[in-house]
């Protein structure tokens, strides 16, 4: 083996992806152990420990395959027995990953990075010393003292003691890989014959035969090649318009070609659809980060949780996952923190002294809701209310709704914590997180009662890319306007339409008053110029569609001139330079190849309500 | 003065074109591509010389009028070019007369100092080129697209 300065970067580089991906693997099931002991979790922990000391081996990051041997050791010794599963050893466990983690992603950038692990070999070490260490119910009270509680001589002891059973281990391991690499997967039986353990032959055996499989099932792949793919085939889909255009034409007679233009038109649509649906990904990866979050907070705060996740399995655009993240973790932090009351004031209120966090995802047709739910002390709209006032947000003598109180938490600087916390400090506030939902068109609604708990619901579509849209006619532009974004379409010529002053126009719909403005008046274009109100002499006799649109509980409908189709698009931004235009969500595509403007209907909405209200 | 030294070596090429009669020239380096123009779709509040977005094969990229962003009369029958620059905030195409050739001119050819009266801002004029005693405006035109403003302040109606 090379010394650590000429391990090559791009053997590094491919243990660092392949051992993040397994650490991941690591870290669910070490999480999934507090469910109960399993075996198949354990044969996977100890699967994961023992590939990645060897790849690390391999390249010749010993002190990290050093480590490794003694994480697989305490694996080893719960499989045998040896270590009763507790919150302990999770707890041990998850350092250890946590370590590891750091310690791969410094690999990058120092090949021989090695952290200070003294602390967590002690840990490590007195788990496989002690056997089971505490019973299950003094689990969190005790398990800081646990960590000095072993007297010295004992340790030395153990640490014999481990050392004998490490090496025997190594050994027999070292002969193991030895046959195998000979003579393949019948060598187990006479593997066992050296090591002298048939328990432990009989657990590679199983081990080998699940390693392959796990490496088929899924593939690295970067997203700028992702989206270059999509760009190619929305390329090609653009000219098998062209050419089914020409079809129509006449100009390809043949029955054969419109035979194969048909299929390769069906085809190409697959292929696009099938590559959008590829920058999908499962929430799994999030949820678990999630859990992790929630438990390691509890745990240092002394807080017994338990955390409940639902939809894991619900898929979202990569970006939306990634810019999600964050604002994410702050709110779970928060439910931990702030919800949930500490163990003995649960004790007292007569409250399980196990909160429960429940996070779940929820698919909706073009939507996902995240709903994070905590039993906790819930929210106090009295001190909301007068941390608001404190800080000069609202006004002493205003009349708010609760919802509206609730909704204070979202504004920055408002906070009801008595003391100041050091559990945030990621730089991102509830205002951050409003930030972030609003801004992938997502919205958060909360319910809270006092003493039973809070649940914040984030609303989310699905993918920013590919959306269904109303592609509709205004003077001689079309523009899309997000399905997702309307309440309702309404025909403006049977209703009856009332001026109101200024030169507005109501109407009324199910006894509620609506303001109606013609869509072109917010759509200046340097050629045309403004005409109000040419519903109105439209209207009546002929159709005139309306698109009702809701923000923030008001409605107003906006007059079009025609409804053109209905489809999906793919959302592309606009350039930065036009990036924050009024009322524009971004470009598209349209069926035809000719480019279009999405429109932002609730963003003219709020325009609207704006300068309404200023007047 | 921002770094066009880079532009100014002696293998410094530039594709000249003409809007309005007059020539000018731009660093080829920045240039994407030269297509056959299409007919924009206005985009609404951007400025009169922002004549709205194309798509260039699937991609969908905006065009500023050079001739009006420069001020210029059109030609009477005027040829039309798409330049697409890939500028820092994306694909930008810019619409002029006529596209004339690539040429080099040597940076000893290139009068930088000169003085002169131009609707770009200082920064990105590059100077004179004297290419066979024909005097060209040389601009940076990847800089000038990449920073230039196009929404129009959102004074919506009324």
């Amino acid at each position: 083996m090379g010394t650590p300065l000429e391990i090559d970067r791009e053997l590094i580089e491919s243990f660092v992806d392949d051992a993040t991906e397994a650490l991941h693997a690591f870290e669910a099931a070490t999480i999934a152990l507090r469910a109960g002991q399993r075996s198949e979790l354990l044969e996977e922990l100890f699967c994961v420990a023992h590939n990645l000391k060897g790849a690390s081996m391999c390249i010749g990051i010993e002190p990290f395959g050093d480590f490794m041997h003694r994480v697989e050791d305490v694996i080893q010794c719960m499989i045998n027995g040896g270590v009763r599963h507790n919150e302990r050893v999770v707890q041990v466990l998850l350092s250890a990953q946590r370590c590891m983690v750091h310690w791969v992603s410094s690999l990058l950038t120092s090949p021989i990075f090695v952290p200070d692990t003294a602390a967590l070999l002690q840990d490590l070490n007195s788990l496989v010393g002690d056997g089971h260490i505490l019973s299950s119910d003094r689990l969190i009270s005790d398990q800081h003292e646990s960590e000095q509680d072993i007297p010295d001589e004992d340790e030395e002891d153990l640490q014999a003691l481990f050392e004998m059973h490490r090496r025997i281990y190594e050994e027999g391991l070292r002969a193991q890989e030895e046959l195998e690499r000979g003579t393949g997967r019948d060598s187990d039986e006479r593997a066992a014959a050296v090591s002298g353990s048939p328990e432990s032959s009989l657990r590679f055996a199983s081990r080998h035969r699940n390693a392959p499989q796990r490496s088929q099932e899924t593939l690295r792949i970067s997203a700028q090649k992702l989206d270059e793919l999509v760009q190619l085939i929305s390329e090609l889909s653009i000219h098998q318009g062209i050419i089914q255009e020409a079809r129509r034409g006449d100009e390809l007679p043949s029955k054969a070609a419109a035979h194969a233009l048909q299929l390769s038109h069906k085809l190409v649509k697959d292929i696009h659809s099938k590559a959008l649906e590829l920058r999908m990904q499962p929430l799994s990866g999030l949820m678990q980060k999630l859990e992790r979050n929630a438990l390691d907070l509890a745990a240092m705060q002394g807080k017994r949780v338990k955390v409940i996740l639902e939809g894991s399995d619900v898929q979202f655009d990569k970006t939306v996952i990634d810019k999600i993240s964050d604002p994410l973790v702050h709110v779970i932090r928060n439910a931990v923190d702030h919800g949930i009351e500490p163990y003995e004031q649960r004790e007292a209120e007569g409250k399980h002294v196990e909160a429960i966090l429940r996070i779940s995802a929820i698919q909706d047709a073009g939507a996902v809701s995240i709903v994070v739910s905590d039993d906790g002390r819930g929210m106090d709209e009295q001190a909301i209310l007068a941390a608001a006032v404190r800080k000069g947000v609202v006004s002493p003598d205003a009349q708010l709704s609760s919802d509206q109180i609730k909704k204070l938490i979202f504004v920055q600087g408002i906070s009801t914590a008595p003391k100041l916390t050091e559990i945030s400090g990621r730089g991102v506030g509830m205002d951050i997180v409003m930030r972030t939902v609003q801004s992938l068109r997502g919205r958060i609604d909360i319910a809270s009662a006092l003493g039973k708990g809070t649940t914040l619901t984030i609303s989310l579509p699905t993918s920013l890319s590919i959306i269904d849209a109303l592609v509709v006619r205004v003077r001689d532009a079309r523009y899309a306007v997000p399905m997702s974004e309307l309440t309702e379409i309404i025909d403006l010529s049977r209703y009856p339409i009332e001026r109101a002053g200024k030169g507005g126009f109501i109407l009324s719909l199910r006894g509620e008053v609506i303001p109606v403005e013609a869509l072109a008046d917010y759509m200046p274009t340097s050629s045309c110029d403004s005409v109000r109100g040419k519903f109105l002499v439209a209207g009546q006799s002929n159709r005139c569609p309306a698109l009702l649109v809701k923000d923030a509980g008001q409605s107003v409908a906006f007059a079009i001139d025609r409804i053109v189709s209905q489809q999906q698009i793919v959302v592309r931004p606009l350039s930065d330079q036009l990036d924050g235009l009024q009322g524009l969500r971004g470009c598209t595509i349209l069926g035809d190849g000719e480019p279009g403007v999405i429109l932002s209907l609730p963003e003219l909405a709020r325009t609207y309500f704006s300068s309404a209200g200023g007047e | 003065m921002t770094d066009i030294h880079h532009l100014l070596d002696d293998d410094a090429r530039f594709l000249l074109f003409r809007i309005g009669g007059q020539l000018y020239g731009t660093p080829l380096l920045g240039i994407r591509e030269v297509v056959e123009p299409q007919e924009p779709k206005p985009i609404p509040n951007t400025v009169s010389f922002f004549s709205g977005v194309i798509n260039l094969r699937g991609q969908v990229v905006g065009v500023i009028d050079l001739r009006k962003r420069f001020g210029c009369e059109a030609l009477p029958v005027p040829r039309r070019a798409l330049m697409v620059f890939a500028t820092e905030s994306g694909p930008l195409g810019a619409l002029v007369d006529e596209i004339e050739s690539v040429v080099k001119i040597p940076a000893a050819k290139i009068e930088s100092k000169a003085v002169i009266r131009t609707q770009v801002p200082a920064d990105y004029f590059i100077g004179i080129g004297n290419q066979d005693g024909r005097l060209i405006s040389l601009i940076d035109l990847n800089k000038v697209l990449g920073t230039e403003e196009l929404r129009v302040s959102s004074a919506i109606r009324e």
